[in-house]
């Protein structure tokens, strides 16, 4: 087993979100037989954009999703699971120009994974490559234990947060991973997005943002919303320990 | 004051008659067949799994656990909040019998935690708190790989026989072939993201159930059991109303209403 955890948090402990995202990127080529990888931002409201790729080749296949909405990254946000194609031109779903593309630029394999915490959809990471092949099981495994990192480093891109800033990050990466486990968290979300009247992905980025100000671990931001002792709100958060 | 009366009036009510529990247990396989064939949904499976399990094998609580891509148990499913959070407990502290079953792909009995031999201190204590005696942990096994366990907890020592591990290693398999079975239906779909996939339906539910706890002003557990009520009403899969409530598509009065559900729109005023 490669050690992709301790990877990323050498990468997580020496910088800023925007940096794990790129580090994750090139932990993907260098552990998986792929060429090149990407991590982009969605939102169901349609925004969409390019976080990281390690070329212009994947810069410019994850462009032309965005730009004609139809391709494997989209199909993986929308349905929230991997979309594996071994062999883009046996693939049966079009994607014309994604294909067109895709073939100008030598690409014959894609495997997109969807950046989701629960219902929160956050984004994509996407794998190409030149030659046609399927991932083993052992290189699947990898490839989404990288998505699960990249899931909340690109949620912690969106709050704007340095990941090391100790909003739940431990010495290794993988604890950052592993905060993120906990069901109260989700739990947290949920009530969140009752009391404020905003989406999850909305009341996800506030959770964090709470944990990163206040420089607490997540986790145990959630644990006080659920146990209703601290209340987040539109114009400022409160503890109802104080109040 | 009962102690002399079951003589002279018949069958007390509940005691245990074998041709009804092995109609029980034929109703229940077929109940889970029913759900493999018909729209398969992991979450409500492991869910009504884990109630099938208190149920046939009489035991306190029931939980089930799966391995996630990074060699990591998880909590997948639970009969009660109780044995929810020994289960957390036991993989937050790297420490229990179900982690030992786990990593030995072996079943693990423990009969009496009490009276145990020491092997998992922490883990004994806390369930010694909250009130169980004995636990009994089953592998999940695939081939040569272990993906999961099915826990079993009781209050009492010595809870189960030789003929009760069988069955519950039974019950076991069948989860297994629950995650087979979604691995065949999405077609191309491998091991890794259905796992993945399962795992992050779960989340979904417990997003849920934080939207309904605080809209109805209730605990955990009772959010949780509006869904399921709702779920098993309505005939849909419990992942999938869980979805709908965090998309805003559900309200209380659909939730609670008998009636065939009404979609409405968004409510994001984000």
């Amino acid at each position: 087993m490669a050690r992709d955890g301790a990877d990323v948090g050498k990468v997580n402990s020496s910088g800023a979100a925007a940096s794990l995202v790129a580090r994750i990127c090139r932990l993907v080529v260098e552990s998986l037989p792929v060429s090149k990888a990407a991590v982009s931002v969605m939102t169901a409201g349609g925004h969409r954009g390019v976080v990281s790729a390690t070329d212009e080749t994947a810069q410019l296949l994850e462009d032309v999703q965005f730009t004609v909405g139809e391709g494997p990254g989209c199909d993986a946000f929308e349905c929230g699971r991997a979309v594996l194609v071994a062999d883009l031109e046996a693939a049966t779903p079009a994607w014309s120009a994604f294909r067109d593309l895709a073939r100008d630029l030598a690409v014959q394999a894609v495997f997109a994974f969807p950046l989701h915490l629960g219902a929160a959809r956050l984004g994509t990471l996407t794998a190409f490559h030149g030659e046609p092949g399927a991932l083993s099981g052992e290189h699947l495994a990898r490839a989404v234990r990288l998505s699960d990192a990249a899931a909340v480093a690109v949620l912690d891109l969106i709050v704007g947060a340095a990941a090391s800033d100790g909003t739940g990050a431990g010495p290794d990466g993988s604890d950052l991973v592993a905060e993120f486990y906990r069901a109260e968290i989700y739990q947290a979300a949920g009530m969140v997005m009752e009391q404020l009247g905003v989406s999850i992905e909305v009341a996800t980025v506030r959770l964090r943002t709470h944990a990163y100000v206040s420089g607490r671990p997540i986790g145990d931001i959630a644990r006080d919303v659920v146990a209703r002792t601290l209340r987040l709100e539109a114009d400022g958060d409160r503890s109802l320990d104080q109040a | 004051m009962t102690d002399h009366s079951t003589k002279h009036e018949g069958v007390p009510a509940g005691a245990q008659q074998p041709t009804s529990r092995e109609h029980r247990i034929a109703d229940v396989f077929v109940t889970l067949a029913d759900t493999l064939v018909t729209g398969f949904d992991v979450a409500g499976f492991f869910d009504d799994l884990a109630g099938a399990c208190v149920e046939l094998l009489d035991v306190t609580a029931a939980g089930l656990m799966l391995v996630d891509p990074a060699g990591r148990l998880r909590v997948m499913a639970s009969s009660s909040e109780r044995s929810r959070l020994l289960e957390l407990l036991e993989i937050q502290n790297d420490e229990g019998p179900c982690l030992d079953c786990y990593r030995g792909a072996e079943p693990v009995r423990a009969d009496d935690l009490v009276a145990g031999d020491g092997r998992w201190p922490m883990f004994s204590a806390e369930a010694a708190r909250v009130g169980f005696g004995s636990v009994y942990a089953l592998p999940m096994r695939l081939r040569a790989e272990t993906i999961g366990a099915l826990n079993l907890f009781h209050r009492r020592p010595a809870a189960l026989t030789d003929a009760g591990l069988r069955l519950a290693q039974g019950l076991a398999d069948v989860a297994t072939i629950g995650i087979l079975q979604q691995r065949a239906i999405q077609r191309g779909a491998d091991l890794a993201d259905q796992l993945q996939t399962a795992l992050n339906s779960r989340l979904i539910i417990e997003q849920a159930k934080g939207v309904l706890s605080e809209r109805e002003q209730v605990d955990m557990s009772a959010a949780f059991d509006v869904l399921r009520r709702y779920a098993r009403r309505t005939g849909r899969k419990l992942s999938e109303v869980a979805a709908a409530v965090v998309a805003g598509e559900l309200s209380s009065t659909e939730l609670q209403s008998v009636g065939a559900p009404r979609h409405q729109s968004s409510q994001d005023t984000a």
